[in-house]
């Protein structure tokens, strides 16, 4: 027996050797060259959502500006915490980037002190930001915004809206709603905007604040009924839909911007090669078409003209989180 | 219905093009999929972007391919060498392995080919046939449905144990602990993760699936000393391939299962968000229990292969429901399906069929005629697949280790990964030693978070009054048959005991 043994034991232990090995080599064969290995955009929701879908478009285009594919990874989870985890932890050496979104990276971290900040990312560019509109069931007891909010104040807490994840977006925006204008709703909260739509469209929810890219084609079809924008300008894709400044509320005002980040620690040189990339997706004009099918814009920001923004509304958003949670 | 657009449609996938893509497709998803590891959502994931720059009925047929051929290609390592090449195909493993160590891999892999073909068919003719009505039924989920479902899942599949009712709750409790490592969704705090960013997103399910399976039966092997005694090759191919090769009567006698499986996995791939796993194993204990023979599954039974393999198949076509009827994608591949939509000017959702109706039912037909397409080629290389049983264990199983260990590597690029799958490996040779099942650890891993999820939503949604569940039909059903199915075993165990029973 004991004969036998030395052998196997011995060939499974060198290839146990060699397997590891070939997981160490594969880092250390890292190129000059960037890209060296496909880039991966990291979404932090699930399936479904207007990441998804903008993200989708921005990897389909990639092909004609890079070497190496570029794909997209879901994360869902935790209003995208997990997601932002994962690229913090990854190598940063810009294959591993964020899709990021005001809710993982300006609310759910400041509201629940998570280990990550305004700097624990670099901005590299912002594809678009889109306000947060009111989506209603079609056959809800109410047509217009007035008529919401009537309803709503008539019967508190049995309006329910759908939300993308607790501390995020609309749910942050939503609860400012509540508090402005002296109503309360009850809030579901769902794994991302796909899910979120899914509940608008199964009736579990009334409301949500679902994005126009993933409502569109609901919209036209009479299903969805959008009550406002949170914007100062009307949406080009819902003309007839009010705004919070016209309805009287300037202050309700609520982004949900898209950009790409890098983790912390990655090599200037790198940041500005993903910057001169993503620009060229974003004035690409394929890329802009797509975007419109959306219902949606392309509002592109480099690095350091979206930190900027991005730094602006931390602040914001930081004190908003404050005043909620008094 | 639109009669015009079916026949227009059906000239426009019948073009070398379009079926050249398909095959190729195809070989590329059985190649995939039999590797643990590369699963056929990476597989997709490379090659959309390629898909982009093709037009839609040269690029959506090449992904549809792959999707197809990668449900099937999972079969093969897990029949062969213990090790699910997808989700999905874990709970081919239980009576495919078995087989293949009785001398049967070429049947068992001929019978995962015609099982799924069968459950790839019979869900692209009710996608195509009744789209519109179920829908509707895609509807009907809210978080009060999804959590009966779950709920009823989880005690049926938990229920299939082998003897011991007490092990089965022992190895549902161990994959609910599994479960809660993590972030928890709805409160954003950190659960079992000890500070360690990598336990942050949970455990990954591929991970601990390849370590249950592929590394604690390298174990198990390594105490025999991966001696091959003198079996001589036609023990291994089943005596001259008389016993190795699937008949007409077998595969006939195998219908009844096929179209229940077929049905659940269709069921299971209109609702988003649930996925081939749940299917199969769904698949798998409903076989069980509705068998003539139940107390062959786990030893290599032709019905514990086919159930699970026409199931998990049938999600396949019925993902693409909540697709192309909400814009809303009912898993990860449909995700990126919608991607490639999208990127051809095609916005799913309820514009879909009216503005690009001839389109989409060449891609329906398509669907059909990949069906036939994977049969075809397949059938062959189950032959040559087969004869993997013939390499000597002492070479075999070191190889299955290094497998395993580059798949879950490359999963997510991080060790962590393969450190998890030598922890599950050890656990999975420990549950084999004392004969604990695996059945409802996996199934308790998998849905844990939904189960706690859709809980906490229904509570929500049902204003905090139990009682309100009442005003949920669909709940409600799925309650009551959980109920039944609980009597009935304890029934069931009851009138074991006085037998003297194992």
């Amino acid at each position: 027996m004991s004969k036998r043994l030395i052998p196997w034991s011995m060939a499974s232990l060198l290839t146990i050797i060699l397997a590891m090995s070939f997981g160490l080599l594969s880092g250390l064969a890292a190129a000059d060259e960037f890209p060296s290995r496909p880039i991966k955009l990291v979404i932090p929701f699930s399936a479904g959502g207007s990441h998804d879908a903008h993200a989708r478009a921005i990897v389909s285009v990639a092909p004609t500006y890079i070497d190496q594919p570029m794909i997209v990874v879901l994360k869902p989870g935790g209003t995208g915490a997990i997601a932002a985890q994962f690229v913090l932890n990854s190598r940063p050496d810009g294959h591993t980037l964020l899709f990021g979104a005001p809710d993982t990276n300006s609310l759910v971290n400041q509201a629940q002190n998570l280990p990550y900040g305004r700097d624990s990312f670099i901005p590299i560019a912002m594809i678009n930001y889109s306000p947060v509109p009111i989506m209603a069931r079609a056959d809800a007891p109410f047509k217009t915004f007035e008529e919401f909010v009537a309803y709503a104040k008539a019967n508190p807490g049995k309006v329910r809206y759908g939300s993308a994840g607790v501390w995020g977006i609309p749910h942050v925006p939503f609860e400012y709603l509540q508090k402005q204008l002296g109503i309360k709703l009850t809030h579901v909260p769902y794994k991302g905007g796909g899910p979120a739509l899914q509940a608008l469209l199964q009736g579990e929810v009334m409301i949500t604040g679902s994005q126009v890219t993933q409502s569109l084609s609901h919209i036209n079809a009479g299903t969805i009924r959008p009550l406002a924008v949170m914007d100062k300008t009307r949406h080009k894709a819902l003309p007839d839909t009010p705004t919070m400044v016209e309805l009287g509320y300037p202050d309700i005002v609520f982004y949900l911007w898209r950009g790409v980040l890098a983790p912390k620690g990655t090599p200037p040189e790198i940041v500005e090669h993903l910057e001169d990339i993503f620009q060229k997706i974003a004035e690409d004009k394929s890329f802009y078409r797509m975007i419109r099918r959306f219902g949606e814009q392309v509002i592109f920001m480099r690095g350091d003209e979206f930190g900027a923004y991005w730094s602006a509304e931390y602040e914001k958003m930081g004190a908003l989180i404050k005043e909620l949670k008094k | 219905m639109q009669y015009e657009a079916i026949i227009d449609g059906f000239w426009m996938i019948l073009d070398w093009g379009p079926l050249a893509m398909l095959a190729a497709g195809i070989l590329i998803g059985i190649l995939v999929g039999s590797m643990p590891g590369l699963t056929a959502t990476m597989a997709i994931a490379l090659l959309v972007p390629l898909s982009y720059q093709l037009p839609a009925l040269l690029g959506i047929p090449l992904l549809i391919g792959i999707y197809k051929g990668g449900l099937y290609g999972g079969a093969i390592p897990a029949i062969l060498i213990s090790t699910p090449g997808t989700g999905g195909a874990a709970a081919t493993i239980f009576d495919g392995y078995p087989m293949a160590q009785q001398g049967k891999a070429r049947k068992a892999l001929q019978m995962s080919l015609v099982a799924s073909t069968a459950g790839d068919a019979i869900s692209d003719v009710v996608l195509f046939l009744f789209m519109a009505p179920l829908a509707m039924v895609a509807l009907l989920f809210g978080a009060p449905e999804y959590f009966a479902l779950f709920v009823f899942s989880l005690v049926i599949i938990a229920g299939v144990t082998g003897d011991s009712f007490l092990k089965g709750v022992f190895a549902a409790f161990l994959g609910l602990l599994v479960s809660t490592i993590g972030i928890d969704s709805v409160s954003g705090s950190s659960r079992f993760t000890f500070g360690n960013l990598n336990f942050t997103g949970g455990i990954n399910f591929m991970t601990m699936l390849i370590g249950l399976f592929a590394v604690s039966e390298v174990l198990i092997q390594s105490e025999k000393g991966f001696r091959d005694r003198d079996r001589k090759s036609s023990d291994l191919l089943g005596a001259a391939h008389g016993e190795n090769s699937l008949t007409w009567r077998e595969a006939w006698g195998m219908r009844r299962v096929i179209a229940q499986s077929s049905a659940i996995g269709t069921f299971i791939g209109i609702i988003p968000g649930l996925g081939a796993p749940i299917a199969a194993f769904l698949a798998y204990t409903f076989a069980k229990r509705t068998s003539r023979n139940p107390e062959l599954f786990g030893k290599g039974s032709l019905e514990g292969v086919a159930a699970p393999e026409s199931a998990n198949n049938a999600v396949n076509g019925a993902n693409f429901l909540p697709l192309f009827a909400f814009g809303i994608p009912g898993d990860i591949i449909a995700a990126v399906m919608l991607g490639a939509f999208v990127a051809q000017g095609m916005r799913p959702g309820p514009d879909l069929f009216t503005q690009h109706a001839a389109t989409m039912y060449a891609l329906l037909w398509g669907m059909i005629i990949a069906n036939a397409m994977l049969f075809l080629f397949a059938w062959f290389l189950t032959s040559l697949y087969a004869r993997i049983v013939l390499i000597p264990k002492r070479i075999l199983f070191p190889a299955i280790l290094a497998i395993a260990t580059v798949g879950s590597y490359s999963l997510n690029n991080n060790l962590f990964d393969v450190k998890a799958m030598i922890v599950f490996g050890i656990v999975g040779y420990g549950m084999k030693k004392f004969g604990i099942p695996f059945a409802p650890m996996i199934i308790t891993a998998l849905l844990g978070r939904s189960v706690e999820n859709s809980l906490v939503q229904s509570y929500i949604v049902l204003e905090g009054k139990l009682m309100n569940f009442l005003s949920h039909p669909i709940a409600m059903a799925f309650f009551v048959l959980t109920g039944v199915v609980l009597l009935a075993a304890a029934i069931g165990a009851k009138r074991r005991k006085p037998g003297g029973e194992n």
